[in-house]
């Protein structure tokens, strides 16, 4: 089943957000697919409910979560998941995916990706929890990389060794954001290219593509501008290295209009046909 | 020796981190206090026993990006709900209240959406009171509004519908209240300090003055609309689920009966009826 999720590249989507509802609403542009907040959608019964039932009687929507709490050592919100599933069945979502990270402990949202020590101890934790979730959802979860600002001191294993050992255990699927694998390799001294090159790919379903600020000492993932330059160099060798996936752009903070949106997405197809560059693998400098 | 150098479970760094970011001033201060240090010693954090440093960034730098992003992000949804709170009450104060507000109710839902949801109740409790009891109303018209915006589903019942009902079965009818209708009675006029505000119109002076309030959704927007008393009244008979007759008599036949149900019709206020033998 993972297989098929990898297989169907449905084309360039973009995140669905509130100000451009009544664009799409009125306009029906064309968009290969949507993603949603899969929260934005959760506990209401409102105006954004109706929104997505129109919005996917018309498009192949994705859900996109950031509350699974997955590596958290709480107990799974079952309540959560079984939200989760019905918001699938409602919108005909074509997969879920959430984040490597935990969002609370002890009952408590913080509302933030919290980074998990790249430990074996985390790692058979979280396996045993994604196959908990795998069984309650009857389908494979796809995963994020998230972006991270802190690196734990004591670890057995880097990302890549990470995701692969989770892929392989798990056969979860991958969603890997290439903003935040520039982002983390810049705040935490790595090389993105090698990371991309050490991608379980048999298991990456989608990509993510965003925007990030830059501050003097660190790099932070606010989905609030364009793509950078070396975001779009890395895309193009993930592009190649895994020969073709869905792609979407996030833009969550100053939301520009829909057509600057959907073009800055679109911006995909170029950077996707070109030779990947060194400028890929440059990006260890500091912010 | 700390728990750090024997290795410590993911538990205790998680309950440790969260500790830290949630923390109400700084990383810093935190990994100092009783609780954190319990579990890992602050001079090994700051020397990078825990989280390690980069040639940019010390532990508590790093750790720093996390406590000041969990305030800046729950302050963003409170000030999306509560805007006229922080209208009335100021900028510096609202922080200062958000801050303590989130310290005492974390969220404990998936749902950021749902972070205001005992606000007005916290802030009635605070003494004294930032902005006194006309905040504490401003805040419960404002839980209304997103609570109006967020309620279940529903099929409003149209004028037709209720014609159907025959006049012998009106006293014992019930009619279901639609999920998203929200009666507020306050002891200010607030929403008239609301309207102004969102029409950027100087704010009429904050005395006291009983005022009565419907909150409710319709064609998918939240909408407001006074209420005397008597019709607050029957209006909130109906939604505990009384028969028009219990409800009707609290009327006590001051207002225009009939004009009150045409137009609570016509607004979609009731989403179903069970009528009376």
């Amino acid at each position: 089943m993972l297989h098929d999720l990898v297989r169907s590249d449905l084309g360039i989507g973009l995140g669905l957000r509130s100000v451009h509802y009544g664009h799409i609403l009125a306009r029906r542009p064309e968009v290969d697919w949507f993603e949603i907040l899969s929260e934005n959608y959760m506990h209401t019964g409102g105006r954004p409910l109706h929104v997505l039932d129109q919005v996917a009687a018309h498009y192949p929507v994705v859900m996109h979560g950031v509350s699974m709490n997955i590596g958290s050592v709480d107990p799974l919100d079952r309540a959560y998941l079984r939200d989760l599933k019905a918001l699938q069945q409602r919108c005909g979502a074509r997969w879920i995916s959430d984040h490597i990270c935990w969002t609370g402990v002890q009952g408590t949202n913080l509302h933030d990706l919290l980074p998990l020590p790249y430990t074996k101890a985390a790692l058979r934790h979280l396996i045993a929890r994604v196959r908990q979730v795998q069984d309650l959802l009857e389908q494979p979860l796809v995963l994020e990389n998230p972006s991270t600002y802190l690196e734990f001191t004591q670890v057995d294993m880097d990302e890549p060794t990470f995701l692969q050992e989770l892929t392989a255990a798990t056969g979860c699927g991958l969603l890997l954001d290439v903003n935040n694998v520039f982002v983390c390799a810049s705040n935490h001294g790595f090389d993105a290219a090698d990371y991309l090159r050490r991608v379980p790919w048999e298991h990456v379903v989608y990509f993510h593509l965003a925007g990030h600020t830059v501050y003097p000492t660190h790099r932070l993932d606010t989905h609030d501008q364009p793509v950078c330059r070396e975001v779009w160099a890395l895309y193009a060798l993930a592009w190649q290295l895994s020969g073709g996936r869905s792609t979407l752009l996030e833009w969550d903070g100053n939301v520009p209009s829909f057509a600057r949106t959907h073009q800055e997405a679109r911006k995909a197809l170029r950077h996707r046909a070109r030779r990947p560059t060194r400028a890929a693998a440059d990006v260890t400098v500091a912010p | 020796m700390s728990r750090s150098r024997q290795g410590a479970s993911l538990r205790q760094l998680q309950q440790w981190l969260a500790f830290v970011v949630q923390h109400p001033r700084t990383a810093d201060v935190a990994i100092a206090a009783k609780s954190a240090a319990a579990a890992f010693a602050p001079a090994e954090v700051r020397t990078g026993a825990v989280v390690r440093p980069n040639d940019r960034m010390s532990p508590t730098d790093r750790l720093q990006v996390y406590n000041g992003a969990y305030l800046a992000r729950l302050f963003d949804v409170m000030a999306i709900d509560f805007g006229g709170v922080r209208e009335l009450i100021g900028e510096k104060a609202f922080h200062r209240v958000v801050a303590g507000y989130v310290h005492e109710c974390p969220s404990r839902h998936p749902n950021l959406n749902q972070l205001g949801q005992r606000f007005p109740d916290w802030l009635a409790r605070q003494r004294p009171v930032p902005g006194g009891a006309f905040a504490v109303e401003l805040a419960r018209l404002e839980l209304a509004i997103t609570r109006a915006f967020d309620a279940p589903a529903f099929t409003p019942l149209t004028t037709t519908d209720l014609q159907t009902i025959a006049p012998g079965q009106w006293a014992k009818t019930r009619l279901t209240v639609n999920p998203s209708v929200q009666l507020l009675a306050f002891r200010h006029p607030i929403d008239a300090w609301f309207q102004a505000w969102k029409d950027e119109r100087p704010r009429p002076p904050r005395r006291r003055g009983a005022s009565w309030l419907c909150v409710y959704r319709k064609d998918w927007r939240v909408w407001r609309v006074p209420l005397s008393a008597a019709a607050f009244a029957v209006l909130a008979a109906l939604q505990a689920g009384h028969a028009l007759e219990q409800a009707l008599g609290l009327a006590e036949g001051a207002d225009p009966v009939g004009t009150w149900f045409q137009n609570w019709a016509a607004d979609g206020l009731f989403s179903a009826l069970r009528k009376g033998r």
